[in-house]
């Protein structure tokens, strides 16, 4: 019989990271080898509370529900372990079932002193418990409040709140603050200025303001994500920030990088209402078939951006309103178009292409810029065959390189990962939309 | 034309030789410093913790593993921990010849080094303590209860402060 008391203790701590609370409760009350392996920090990085069960058990301790009652010797254990592992939690997910309970919530994060990063999922009825959070706790200077605080998917554009919950105590913490579809106002962020270590911001590009983003990234923000998708609201607001004041703020941040994440098919989302060409930006993803519907679109923000853009994604996941309509074979080939984007973005790290492009020109690619790590084709899409477009023009190493190369999928990958000095080979179909679906799903 | 892949040997506890392709060894994190060298060496490595069950599923499931992506190298990691879900296919496999096989392969997988699969068998013993009570864990796993009763008793009186 295996004696699971003996498995390493690193080996019982990866497996109880997976343990929600209650269960890592449980199991520091098995034996002495679970228990010690219980309290590992890494047994705590990252902990979800989730389910009414804990949060009732919790909340009834601290509130003492008269219904409850008989609970309450379990749940003051619940709490004091809670509070025993809670200097180790790094990352906390909380999500609500139930009537946020303030109380619970600021115990629980004036406990956790290393907390790093915090997840509010909040059940049904949003618009209600976000009323309840802010107007029982009636933010002050001090509301030991929202440290670091992620709130998906909270649509409150009409909203009657005053500002982002969160007190100037914990301010100098927050590091990355996500506040995608909610707040839309401009005036309503005015406390993200006292986010003097705020590395990471996502926000809509109604809520760009130019004051705002200078004091920010003079401080210490260096990743701006520009998010938009099919919940944001339009606007027809011309010119968030001009192009003047983009260069203005370069010059003093060098630093910082825009990531614009549109998901979205607003009409202000290809024009140049966002995009000024002294913008820094790094990384663009689209929902749509850039490459096959909007050539003029890359041949703009190649010429715009190409000392910056580090990522360019084509993140339309139902892989063929044109192959439905026209039919596979005449999907048109788009190897100019992508050896042209590789050729002048040097910094490119991310490409993806679901088109169909020549094995020739793959390693075209690869020859060009050594810098992308991520380059995703689908295997069903790679013509094997040794032609490179006429007008791309390779320099006399680089064709004899192509010209070497026989049409064979391995030889293909090989090839490949030798150039860019990395694994590489093309995904399945299905993969393909599975990685870019993963990476890409909290923009959704 | 036949293709040639390049094999290492390995011996298990049984003194079984195993010869295993280079694409799946190299899935072995221990391995990837000495691979070249078990290229070159005709004589096997012995690893006497792992046994030959172990290590056919364990080539089982880096074969059928063959061909995922690579897990992102970037920042992304953090939020794939609790997130990601065992397939039913890993889900299965792993729990279809009992639980000593299961801690079997969580050793082997640790001792050499396997990030992949190591992962899901976690997060499938994980599922397997959930929502139970400490005395089911402990009939689950065959666990004796080695705290005294005293030591019962002293976590009791801590928690007494916040009941009252």
């Amino acid at each position: 019989m295996a004696d699971w008391t003996c498995l390493p203790e690193v080996v019982l701590g990866k497996v109880f990271s997976y343990s929600e609370i209650l269960d890592k409760f449980c199991i520091s009350k098995t034996c002495r080898s679970w228990e010690c392996a219980a309290f590992r920090p890494d047994a705590w990085a990252n902990v979800c509370i989730s389910g009414e069960k804990l949060l009732l058990q919790i909340t009834c301790n601290m509130m003492c529900l008269d219904e409850t009652i008989s609970e309450q010797k379990l749940s003051s254990e619940l709490l004091f372990f809670v509070q025993k592992g809670s200097n180790l939690i790094k990352n906390l997910n909380v999500t609500f079932c139930r009537p946020f309970d303030i109380e619970l919530f600021k115990q629980l994060t004036s406990d956790c002193q290393n907390l790093t990063s915090l997840q509010l999922s909040i059940g049904c009825n949003t618009e209600e418990k976000l009323d309840m959070m802010i107007h029982d706790c009636k933010l002050t200077a001090e509301s030991p409040f929202l440290d670091g605080d992620v709130i998906p998917r909270l649509n409150v554009s009409n909203s009657k709140y005053p500002t982002v919950p969160f007190g100037t105590s914990h301010a100098q913490h927050l590091k990355e603050l996500w506040i995608v579809n909610s707040f839309l106002k401009v005036h309503f962020l005015r406390n993200i200025l006292y986010l003097v270590n705020l590395t990471e911001l996502a926000i809509n590009p109604q809520q760009l303001d130019h004051s705002l983003l200078v004091h920010l990234a003079s401080n210490s923000l260096r990743d701006l994500f520009i998010v938009a998708n099919e919940k944001t609201p339009s606007f027809y607001n011309e010119a968030p920030i001009s192009d003047a004041q983009w260069k203005d703020i370069r010059r003093n941040s060098p630093t910082l990088r825009v990531h614009c994440y549109f998901s979205c098919t607003h009409e202000w989302a290809d024009k140049d209402v966002i995009f000024k060409p002294s913008m820094p930006l790094a990384s663009l993803v689209y929902k749509r078939n850039v490459w096959q519907r909007y050539p003029f679109l890359i041949y703009h923000f190649m010429s715009a951006y190409c000392e910056t853009l580090e990522e360019f994604v084509d993140y339309s996941l139902s892989e063929g309103t044109y192959e439905q309509d026209y039919g596979k074979t005449f999907l048109p080939r788009m190897d100019n178009l992508v050896i042209t984007v590789a050729r002048n973005c040097q910094k490119l790290k991310w490409l993806t292409v679901k088109e169909p492009l020549s094995s020739a020109s793959l390693i075209l690619i690869a020859c060009l810029n050594r810098n992308i790590r991520r380059f995703l084709v689908r295997d069903d899409m790679i013509i094997y065959t040794n032609d490179i477009p006429d007008d791309a023009f390779p320099d006399e190493v680089i064709k004899q390189t192509v010209n070497l190369f026989h049409e064979t999928p391995e030889k293909l990958n090989e090839k490949m990962s030798e150039i860019l000095n990395t694994i590489w080979r093309p995904l399945s179909r299905s993969n393909y939309f599975a990685i870019l679906n993963n990476k890409y799903k909290k923009f959704k | 034309m036949n293709k040639i892949v390049p094999q290492i040997k390995l011996e298990t506890y049984e003194k079984e030789v195993f010869e295993i392709d280079l694409d799946i060894a190299k899935k072995f994190g221990k391995l990837v410093p000495v691979l070249q060298e078990l290229l070159n060496d005709d004589k096997p490595l012995t690893i006497k913790t792992i046994n030959s069950g172990t290590l056919k599923k364990i080539i089982t499931w880096c074969t059928y593993h063959k061909d995922d992506p690579l897990p992102p190298e970037d920042d992304d990691n953090k939020m794939k921990h609790s997130t990601e879900e065992v397939s039913s296919w890993d889900d299965k496999f792993l729990q279809e010849d009992g639980q000593a096989a299961l801690f079997d392969l969580i050793s082997a997988a640790h001792t050499l080094d396997i990030d992949g699969l190591l992962d899901v068998a976690c997060k499938v013993v994980a599922t397997m303590i959930k929502g139970k009570a400490p005395e089911e864990i402990r009939k689950v796993f065959n666990i004796k209860n080695d705290f005294t009763q005293q030591e019962e008793d002293q976590v009791r009186k801590e928690n007494d402060w916040c009941e009252d």
